[in-house]
């Protein structure tokens, strides 16, 4: 069970992150979508009371938020790896900005009721995301003009099919799906804290090439990544200074990224 | 004049302040005393004027060294973790030989310091030839690795005791680059990063080798047409943007802190990359556009001590830039030259 809590962020966000790949960019904002989903859920919830309706706005602003981010960069002809990267960094202002107006602190905001959350449902979507991936991908309208998109997109004007639709769409999906791992996050801890994502965006994104661009793969790269997780978890346990443990998901990531290259290297 | 207006970091300006004046209308209860202290704020004393010259000079080095890593048409994500490099190598030398201080002391720790973040990104450049690890990935995997292992040195073996921010204790006296503008902090740092911004972009500009940097840069197989041995260029590229920002990491150590504070990268990587790419194709205008950073950071700060405007209020505008920076639309409409 702690092995599936620490999987499914990733799962979710890089499979978000999957469907911007197929679309032909990248969303680079991953972390930032997180730490926004989380920041958004803990903070209505709190606010409202309700924690559906802390779930359902949080999702809703992530939406219009995705819309504008793949809109906004389609339309600018801008270049997605730094609009993305614009986003990131808008967002962890607009975070910081927006918790000192509301709760007049930066750090820490708890939420008071001592109500733990069943967080079994997300870990149950988060293990069929990737099968239903490949369903969409495969057997619907919606995934196989997606993956044309990310071909040519000459092809889907000629069809009379709207090319920007299927991009910024792309680029919503990633948000949702990020926003729903840091909902998880969120409802793990029952607060928000700063850097609540703590660089899972960005493994996310490795993973993302790490399982070669498919939903298997990806499923495979969350496997490994959350074992090296839990083993770090485990050494910190034992006597090994807190920081080089730390820093042992991304080198074995790394090192993982070398294999994997090799060996399509030689399949070449 | 006409000509001053169309420039692209001119335009680029004027398309943030706009978004950026709505911000403050909307984040702070007092917009136009906000506004006034953002503006004013930096330029009102010798001692902001400094410091905000003082902090442009890490960010000066950072965004060369994106850009450089930009014009030989890769990307380096692993500015944080370089900068972070250069400067616990230079502050955990400088104690660690306190005891053996000689003439070449200082020159060591800094061919150390810089060499070793070279290599951090020289890895990147070999992984991305041989294994074709993506250099976007593998930079910023290997600089979260040694932000972690720099972490560790830091709080570790290195802490000093008794102090309520984790930091390593102060460098020795003899080593601090000189003040050159009292009473702020203003270091020499700032002449050192000038000079170096300089140089390079005399470099690139005027000898054989800048322009096969330039070329390989813009078009592989043309380079490659040409006889000109582009994969080196490449390797060159992200080398040399590591070093950059081991020698951000080294200023911050030597005229900035005298110590290394845990983050003490804040950022710098991050900026520098965007402030590379605000400053388009030239490398000289990485002085000017890094300088605007640096006056946002002041006057973000400025806005938070006259009214309650946070201190975020400079990452929200930078990000707004960006959008506006990357834009070729807006390249498209104004600019004959393009920015990149």
């Amino acid at each position: 069970m702690d092995f599936l809590q620490t999987m499914a962020p990733f799962l979710l966000a890089s499979i978000g992150g999957l469907y911007t790949e197929y679309s032909g960019t990248t969303n680079v904002a991953i972390e930032g979508y997180m730490t926004m989903g989380a920041f958004l859920f803990i903070t209505i919830t709190k606010v409202t009371g309700s924690f559906y309706l802390g779930v359902f706005l949080a999702l809703s602003i992530i939406t219009v938020l995705g819309f504008l981010h793949g809109f906004l960069t389609i339309k600018l002809k801008a270049n997605p790896i730094i609009t993305g990267l614009a986003v990131n960094m808008g967002f962890f202002g607009i975070i910081s900005a927006l918790a000192y107006k509301i709760f007049r602190t930066k750090g820490v905001i708890l939420l008071e009721n001592s109500r733990e959350f069943d967080t079994n449902s997300i870990i149950l979507l988060s293990l069929l995301i990737p099968f239903l991936t490949i369903f969409i991908m495969k057997h619907t309208r919606f995934g196989l003009r997606l993956k044309v998109r990310g071909l040519s997109k000459k092809t889907l004007i000629y069809s009379n099919i709207n090319p920007d639709f299927y991009r910024t769409t792309a680029v919503i999906v990633s948000g949702l799906f990020s926003g729903i791992a840091g909902i998880f996050l969120g409802m793990e801890l029952r607060s928000f804290i700063p850097n609540i994502s703590a660089g899972r965006g960005w493994i996310s994104l490795v993973i993302i090439y790490l399982g070669r661009k498919n939903p298997i793969g990806i499923l495979l790269g969350c496997i490994l990544f959350s074992v090296t997780q839990m083993l770090s978890n485990f050494g910190q346990s034992q006597d090994i200074p807190s920081d080089l443990i730390l820093a042992s998901p991304y080198i074995f990531t790394l090192i993982a990224l070398i294999l994997t290259s090799k060996s399509q290297k030689q399949r070449d | 004049m006409n000509k001053i207006f169309k420039h692209p970091v001119i335009i680029i300006i004027i398309l943030t302040i706009v978004p950026s004046a709505l911000l403050i209308l909307i984040l702070s209860s007092n917009p136009i005393l906000s506004f006034y202290a953002f503006v004013t704020g930096p330029f009102s004393n010798v001692y902001s004027f400094g410091n905000m010259l003082n902090n442009a000079a890490p960010l000066m080095l950072t965004s060369l060294g994106a850009f450089i890593a930009l014009k030989s048409n890769s990307f380096n994500l692993g500015g944080e973790g370089q900068v972070y490099l250069g400067a616990t190598i230079t502050g955990i030398l400088s104690i660690y030989l306190n005891n053996t201080i000689g003439v070449f002391t200082l020159p060591f720790i800094i061919i150390v310091a810089l060499f070793t973040s070279g290599i951090l990104t020289w890895i990147s450049a070999w992984l991305e030839i041989k294994y074709r690890v993506n250099s976007l990935i593998s930079t910023y995997l290997l600089s979260m690795t040694i932000i972690h292992i720099c972490n560790y040195f830091v709080t570790g073996p290195f802490l000093m005791e008794g102090s309520n921010i984790l930091t390593t204790s102060k460098i020795n006296k003899s080593y601090y680059l000189p003040k050159i503008l009292e009473p702020s902090a203003l270091s020499a740092g700032f002449l050192i990063a000038l000079i170096l911004v300089i140089i390079i972009s005399l470099y690139l500009k005027n000898t054989l080798w800048g322009y096969e940097f330039t070329i390989s840069g813009k078009n592989r197989v043309f380079a490659e047409s040409m006889g000109i041995k582009s994969l080196n260029y490449r390797v060159a590229g992200l080398t040399i943007s590591g070093v950059l920002h081991g020698a951000a990491g080294v200023i911050l150590v030597l005229g900035n802190h005298h110590s290394v504070i845990v983050g003490i990268n804040n950022n710098l990587g991050w900026n520098g990359l965007s402030s590379a790419l605000l400053a388009g194709s030239r490398p000289i205008m990485v002085i000017i556009s890094s300088l605007f950073y640096s006056f946002l950071d002041a006057g973000s700060s400025y806005a938070t001590i006259t009214s309650d405007v946070t201190i975020e209020l400079s990452q929200i505008i930078k990000s707004v830039l960006f959008f506006v920076i990357s834009s070729r639309l807006i390249k498209d409409k104004f600019i004959k030259r393009g920015i990149e």
